[in-house]
């Protein structure tokens, strides 16, 4: 589990782990995996997590690991004195897509990349920010060439 | 839905000054648009048995305490589409009780007052976008709602292989003609004229958008009051009649739907099927249409609305913008009084307000000649009302 600050989540805004419906994204990226709903009858992710499967409107829904590899869908940095620049210093704000889960993008931040190295598409891997005891924020980072 | 074609029609606008920060709130401006709005049609307040309008949290007026203080008495109520959608959807509502019988003449107003609300910058709308998305995106910034375009338009540039200078030009033509148009207008915030290179100069606020590829956020109220065509005639001005309508909406998660994947992230499946059904109802094509007014919060969202409403092709907005179209002298005007890029932000109300006046012949400097026909479009993300409109 990495526990290296990345970026400096402490002051806020902080999502509310406790709101149920998200409770079980939180717990696995505690256990240092992303999960997401998945409908056990059509076999489709989806983001939000919602009552019924958007898509075959089953009710049949179990948070599963996703294991394949993220890419960058997009990106833009923020560098202006925006609230949230004055707090935690310029960003690069991205949204991530999943192979095996199509229907879905997910938020999170760009960390160990400069902003001219951003590339749509590049192969990303995700590093775990612990806050504290209850919240690991799932950051994502260029994948390193093996 | 044809048989709503041309039954009720707009017989009053009032507006008030639009400004950066007035020293007034939305209670006041919202009582100066109406009644503006009731003496542009020669009526009082008795006259009024309907009211329509969208309701904000703190920087609007809520329609029961608008009512006690002008000493309105209603006996339709009615409301569609959070915020900015209200505005075009108040012809609906209207036009459907109107015809019905539930009310003869309805009022609409909507104000936006940044001057006397907490509300932070670059159009984010509050608190109240959904725990979804106070969850799970405003921990990582993906709140403000040019980050969310601004992500947008980097994915637009990358699949329709745009470089830089490509993307500047398009979303440039877009902030220059509504510069343009609203230092034309005279009643506009922004009145210092934009060129080319002060585009490129603009401040980076998250790349690739800049401070002029942002509305400017203002206050200011506008009012209108619809009644039935039959009436309408003997009001003082030039009735605008409502002559098509439709609304579309995608369903989709989350707080705003800027996150969520549908259609192919910039064109949204019911955009093109809502702008068809309401040029249907009114019995014409795109180019019978004189001019459009429609929601544009930021250049990269014109960009893709002249894509999804279906006035060019997928990844030709662009070209379409900057080939000069959308001029005042061009064969589709946008946003004719200068749009929320450079009039003012009152989330397509003012938009609303300038395509009366064009149908009416009012719209000095910024007159289309021969204004017959023409139609607003308004909505963001989710969902989007398209109301068309002659004379």
């Amino acid at each position: 589990m990495q526990t290296k600050q990345y970026l400096d989540y402490s002051k806020g805004p902080l999502p509310d782990i406790d709101f149920k419906d998200g409770a079980p994204f939180w717990e696995g990226t505690r256990q240092g995996e992303i999960r997401f709903p998945k409908c056990q009858d059509c076999n489709r992710f989806h983001w939000y997590p919602a009552i019924l499967c958007p898509y075959c409107h089953s009710a049949n829904l179990k948070w599963q690991a996703l294991t394949s590899q993220p890419r960058l869908f997009t990106w833009t940095y923020l560098s202006w004195n925006l609230p949230v620049v004055a707090i935690r210093g310029p960003l690069i704000v991205i949204l991530v897509e999943y192979d095996e889960a199509p229907d879905l993008y997910l938020t999170s931040n760009l960390v160990e990349c400069r902003p001219e190295d951003v590339k749509i598409g590049m192969p990303l891997e995700v590093v775990f920010q612990k806050v504290d005891d209850k919240l690991t924020m799932p950051l994502f980072r260029p994948m390193k060439a093996k | 839905m044809n048989k709503l074609r041309d039954k009720v029609a707009v017989v009053g606008i009032g507006e008030t000054e639009y400004m950066r920060r007035s020293s007034r709130g939305p209670r006041e401006m919202v009582i100066e648009a109406v009644r503006n709005a009731l003496n542009d049609a020669r009526l009082t307040v008795k006259d009024i048995d309907g009211v329509t309008s969208g309701y904000r949290g703190a920087q609007h007026f809520n329609q029961s305490e608008m009512a006690y203080n002008l000493g309105i008495e209603y006996r339709f109520h009615g409301n569609l589409g959070d915020g900015s959608g209200s505005n075009s959807s108040s012809f609906h509502l209207a036009a459907m009780a109107i015809e019905t019988g539930m009310a003869d003449t309805v009022l609409t107003y909507y104000t936006n007052s940044y001057g006397s609300a907490t509300t932070r910058l670059m159009g984010n709308y509050g608190p109240n976008l959904g725990i979804m998305k106070e969850t799970f995106e405003t921990p990582y910034s993906n709140n403000e709602q040019i980050v969310n375009f601004a992500q947008i338009a980097t994915r637009y540039k990358h699949v329709y292989g745009f470089t830089d200078e490509q993307l500047n030009k398009y979303m440039g033509a877009i902030a220059i003609n509504e510069r343009r148009n609203s230092i034309l207008n005279g009643k506009g915030v922004l009145k210092k004229p934009l060129t080319y290179e002060d585009y490129l100069k603009s401040p980076m606020i998250s790349t690739p958008l800049k401070r002029d590829d942002c509305c400017v956020l203002s206050d200011g109220a506008c009012a209108w009051i619809m009644t039935s065509a039959k009436r309408a005639k003997d009001f003082p001005h030039r009735p605008v009649y409502v002559t098509g309508m439709g609304y579309g909406r995608t369903p989709m998660g989350g707080g705003d739907g800027f996150t969520q994947k549908a259609g192919d992230y910039f064109h949204k499946p019911h955009e093109t099927p809502c702008m068809d059904q309401a040029l249907q109802m009114a019995g014409i094509t795109r180019k019978d249409l004189d001019f459009i007014q429609i929601y544009d919060a930021y250049t990269i969202m014109l960009l893709m609305f002249f894509e999804s409403l279906g006035f060019c092709k997928k990844g030709e907005g662009g070209e379409f913008a900057a080939s000069g179209a959308i001029a005042l002298e061009g064969s589709l005007p946008v946003n004719t009084h200068g749009g929320h890029l450079s009039h003012s932000y009152i989330n397509g109300a003012s938009h609303v307000v300038e395509a009366i006046k064009q149908l009416r012949g009012e719209a000095g400097p910024c007159q289309v000649k021969n204004a017959k026909l023409g139609a607003i479009s308004i909505g963001t993300i989710h969902d989007n009302y398209v109301t068309v409109f002659r004379n």
